[in-house]
């Protein structure tokens, strides 16, 4: 009843029940004491209607042209008065004719009168309720008595209200106590649940069941049982990922230190062949291991939503670019950085990660003499990075497809792992990033970008063109 | 110069020590991180190769208590793992640089003969990049046995990408050495000291060159 689209709530649940019970209860008492105040009040008050009933019966006799009362007016009057009713009678003949008494009929009895036996009935007369008693006098008559019911009915309705309004406070009364009690029994329950409400999502520390009352305490032990599996399951993925990355790339690491001596010391040319080969074998194994773990990380990122920090994206860039410098310039690439500044709330590793595989992935696919550039900023509000190349780009066809798992273009060449771009998704996803696939306005190569905090539907991977509509078989010619 | 390797595999570490040792240096060997400890606290190194990922407890913690003594050694950290939150904490606690495996052997002796520049810049007086020959106590360079006639700020800048082989130097980086720290010289003046020194060591085949949006990157002929 706090909330009304809450169907589910205890406390009105309860007191739906209780409040139709308690109504049905007042309705049956109330005709309960409505029946038996009737019957009190009719009791009493037919008691006093026979005493003019009794006095007219003694006054009837056979008159000269039918029946006379030996009553004079006044003594008639005296007879009737009454101070909350209208009393009134008649007399029937034998002949079955009304002779004397008010102005109106009065409906027979419902039964055969008889002589000295009164009869009391109910009924109405000219529309309003009345109270009749009649007796048959030993001269053979009939007189009837009637009274209207004003006074009864006072007496019915003051017994139902002596009655019913201790009940109506008892219900009042009830409900008001349901209410509190039951606010006040739910009180545990609803510090739960903003004890839960107020945790960060990676919070899986066990409520504290010690001072909840026995029914919730099962619920928070169960609660507690599942945080408790969640968080093993989290952290032996989270071990496993630290174990996997130790136990291959040191001894990757052995391998191409002990091939790199070997190159040094080598004398045969030979040799020295057989040795390069076993050397790049190692650097690729040891690449595809690195993208491997560095998906597996963000697949866990995204699981774990570990807490976000500031991260400077600038200082990202230039970090994580730098490390690309040298080989760049190995392959004549000119890699230039247009860095503007940009922070964002995120997981600095995840976003690192991204940017890596970005900067791989252009180097890789532009040609020697091509330009890759790192950028990062903010415009209309939303804060960006991403690097574009002018190389090969990416057709239009392959481009939903890229960010798939080993996935790998008709333009990948040998020592790709097809992995850093399923890599750059997940880190999008977890940061509710936007990931574009970009033609610059030159036509040709790729512009990967990273839009945050854009759209609420997380990670959108779009594919849009800023390019003529030309520039796709140009770039499926340049891939081939 | 005597290096201390702290490293469990077995592959990895024979690859170090005689990697190190052909180099001419002094290498001792530790597989665990207590028998590191103890090394350290009772002989003599001028540098640490230490494994984060040991047997007994990590490196980290012999990274603490080295620098809880107030040794000041420079100390290469070598891992296996690559979090960012993990090189704060190496760099936090006094690490002087970070390699992530694999890595190739020229990197490693470039940053370890950096290193130990950096700490003993007296103990390295000649270094030869290309035909270039820096004598560091002295202030002195010479190409082909000419001297170089190099600026009080000129030398500074070349002492930096001396230290930092390999590694692309941002524009702010350079202003804030050259200046005061508190005041770095302007970006447009950096770049006038560089074209300048790229001017004089260019006999000596050094390129300095220019990383668009971001600063220079020292290339030396291969030897």
């Amino acid at each position: 009843m706090r909330n009304a689209d809450d169907a589910g709530s205890i406390q009105a649940r309860l007191l739906k029940v209780l409040m139709v019970s308690l109504v049905a209860l007042l309705v049956l008492s109330g005709s309960v004491t409505w029946f038996v105040a009737y019957r009190v009040a009719n009791d009493a008050y037919d008691h006093a209607l026979l005493d003019p009933l009794m006095d007219i019966v003694q006054n009837v006799r056979q008159g000269a042209d039918g029946p006379a009362l030996s009553l004079s007016p006044r003594e008639q009057e005296a007879l009737l008065f009454d101070g909350s009713d209208r009393v009134f009678f008649q007399v029937r003949g034998p002949a079955g004719k009304w002779f004397a008494g008010g102005a109106r009929d009065i409906p027979p009895a419902p039964e055969q009168l008889v002589p000295r036996v009164p009869v009391f009935y109910s009924t109405s007369v000219a529309g309003s309720a009345v109270r009749i008693a009649a007796m048959r006098t030993d001269g053979g008559f009939e007189v009837y008595v009637a009274e209207t019911t004003n006074k009864r009915d006072r007496l019915v309705w003051e017994i139902i209200l002596t009655g019913l309004v201790p009940l109506l406070l008892v219900v009042v009364v009830a409900v008001a106590l349901v209410w509190f009690g039951v606010s006040h029994g739910l009180a545990p329950l609803r510090k739960l649940r903003s004890e839960l409400s107020q945790r960060s999502p990676n919070d899986l520390r066990a409520v504290d069941e010690s001072h909840a009352p026995s029914e919730v305490r099962p619920a928070i032990i169960a609660l507690n049982r599942l945080f408790q599996r969640i968080h093993e399951t989290s952290e032996s993925q989270r071990r496993f990922l630290a174990d996997a990355a130790h136990q291959l790339r040191t001894p990757l690491a052995g391998l191409q230190m002990q091939l790199e001596l070997g190159l040094r010391e080598s004398q045969s040319a030979a040799d020295r062949a057989t040795l390069v080969k076993m050397r790049d074998a190692v650097l690729r194994t040891g690449k595809l291991t690195n993208r491997l773990l560095a998906l597996a990380r963000a697949e866990q990122a995204v699981q774990d939503r570990r807490e976000f920090m500031k991260v400077d994206l600038g200082a990202m860039c230039e970090r994580v670019g730098a490390q690309w410098i040298a080989r760049a310039i190995d392959r004549n690439i000119d890699l230039g950085f247009e860095l503007a500044g940009a922070c964002v709330d995120g997981d600095e590793t995840l976003l690192a990660d991204m940017l890596d595989n970005l900067i791989d992935n252009a180097l890789r696919y532009t040609r020697r003499g091509g330009t890759v550039t790192v950028r990062c900023g903010t415009d209309a509000a939303a804060v960006f990075f991403g690097v574009e190349d002018n190389g090969v780009g990416i057709p239009e066809g392959e481009r939903a497809r890229v960010f798939e798992r080993f996935y790998r273009g008709e333009r990948a060449g040998g020592d790709g792992s097809g992995l850093g771009l399923a890599i750059v998704r997940e880190g999008a996803t977890r940061h509710d990033a936007v990931v574009d696939i970009i033609v610059p306005p030159s036509g040709t190569g790729t512009y990967v970008r990273i839009t945050f905090g854009q759209s609420a539907d997380a990670s959108r991977v779009a594919a849009s063109t800023a390019a003529p509509a030309h520039a796709a078989p140009a770039l499926q010619a340049d891939a081939a | 110069m005597r290096i201390l390797v702290v490293e469990d595999d077995p592959l990895l570490a024979e690859s170090l020590l005689r990697a190190l040792q052909q180099q001419g240096y002094g290498v001792g060997h530790a597989r665990r991180g207590h028998d590191a400890d103890r090394l350290l606290r009772d002989h003599r190194f001028d540098l640490l190769l230490l494994d984060i990922g040991l047997p007994d407890f990590d490196g980290f913690e012999i990274l603490r208590r080295l620098r809880a003594r107030a040794d000041e050694m420079p100390v290469l950290v070598v891992t296996a793992r690559e979090a960012v939150d993990e090189r704060v904490h190496g760099l936090d606690l006094g690490a002087d640089d970070y390699l992530t495996k694999p890595f190739s052997l020229s990197e490693l002796e470039a940053r370890v003969r950096a290193l130990l520049r950096r700490a003993k810049p007296a103990l390295a007086p000649r270094l030869v990049a290309g035909n270039l020959v820096v004598e560091s106590a002295a202030k002195r360079a010479k190409i082909d046995g000419n001297p170089v006639e190099l600026t009080a700020r000129e030398w500074t800048l070349l002492e930096l990408f001396l230290t930092r082989p390999g590694h692309a130097l941002s524009k702010l980086t350079i202003a804030k050495t050259l200046g005061d720290t508190d005041t770095p010289i302007a970006p447009n003046t950096v770049e006038v000291y560089v074209s300048r020194l790229r001017a004089k060591l260019e006999p000596a085949g050094i390129a300095i060159r220019t990383v668009r949006g971001f600063g220079y990157l020292w290339e030396q002929p291969h030897a």
